[in-house]
């Protein structure tokens, strides 16, 4: 969902490009790609936080059944590491958007770059890598639904 | 700018966000204002303060280990 608001908001940008004159109408194709930038670092942020909240809470866990109920060192071990397994997926999300996030920022740099120059922008290629962006997002907050089910 | 001051603000940074990580993105932000005001390459300094995710996950995992030899669980 979050997705296609995102690739919305660039659409109705587009479309006010097509409308207007292009020096002034081309700023918010930029402007909206920026904001999505934006808005995904602090997102991605605030998710790599609660991950690794949950990372922890979820090990403690071990931990505490392993003390009640009186498991060896290496019962303990191999639990946690079923969970380090579990997780590493997510990780592995994580460093997907942060490089996703740095092709949005480059793409919309390089669009502001064309559009100082009145080079027709790379419009295309903004809109992938929004769209690249906003995917790792979704999958990332399914990730942490899926977290937060087995705590 | 000295790099004793440089090094105090880093440490004072990553013990803040230590005891608030909800704050990260704005430590972060005042950070990266406080290295451009100061002339100072600010990739550098966010990374030593906020560290990469990997680094962050190696520590909850060296936590978790640290506690499970404490618990004198039987081998």
């Amino acid at each position: 969902m979050t997705q296609l608001v995102r690739i919305a908001t660039l659409a109705l940008a587009l479309q006010a490009v097509a409308c207007g004159p292009k020096a002034q109408m081309m700023h918010p194709v930029v402007a909206a790609a920026r904001e999505t930038a934006n808005g995904a670092a602090l997102a991605i942020e605030s998710a790599e936080t609660t991950a690794l909240l949950l990372y922890r809470a979820e090990q403690e866990q071990v931990l505490v059944r392993a003390k009640a109920a009186a498991w060896t060192t290496l019962q303990a071990k191999a639990e946690l590491e079923r969970v380090r397994l579990w997780w590493k997926p997510v990780w592995d999300a994580f460093h997907l958007a942060r490089k996703a996030h740095a092709a949005v920022r480059a793409s919309a740099q390089l669009a502001r770059e064309a559009e100082v120059a009145r080079i027709q922008p790379d419009i295309p290629q903004l809109l992938k890598v929004a769209a690249e962006l906003g995917a790792v997002q979704d999958r990332i907050a399914n990730l942490l639904t899926a977290a937060r089910r087995r705590q | 700018m000295n790099a004793a001051v440089i090094k105090e603000v880093v440490e004072t940074a990553a013990r803040l966000i230590g005891l608030i990580p909800a704050a990260s993105e704005a430590i972060r932000a005042v950070l990266s204002d406080w290295c451009a005001e100061n002339e100072i390459d600010q990739e550098p300094v966010l990374r030593a303060v906020l560290g990469d995710l990997d680094e962050k996950v190696a520590g909850v995992d060296s936590d978790i280990d640290a506690k499970l030899a404490g618990l004198g669980l039987k081998e």
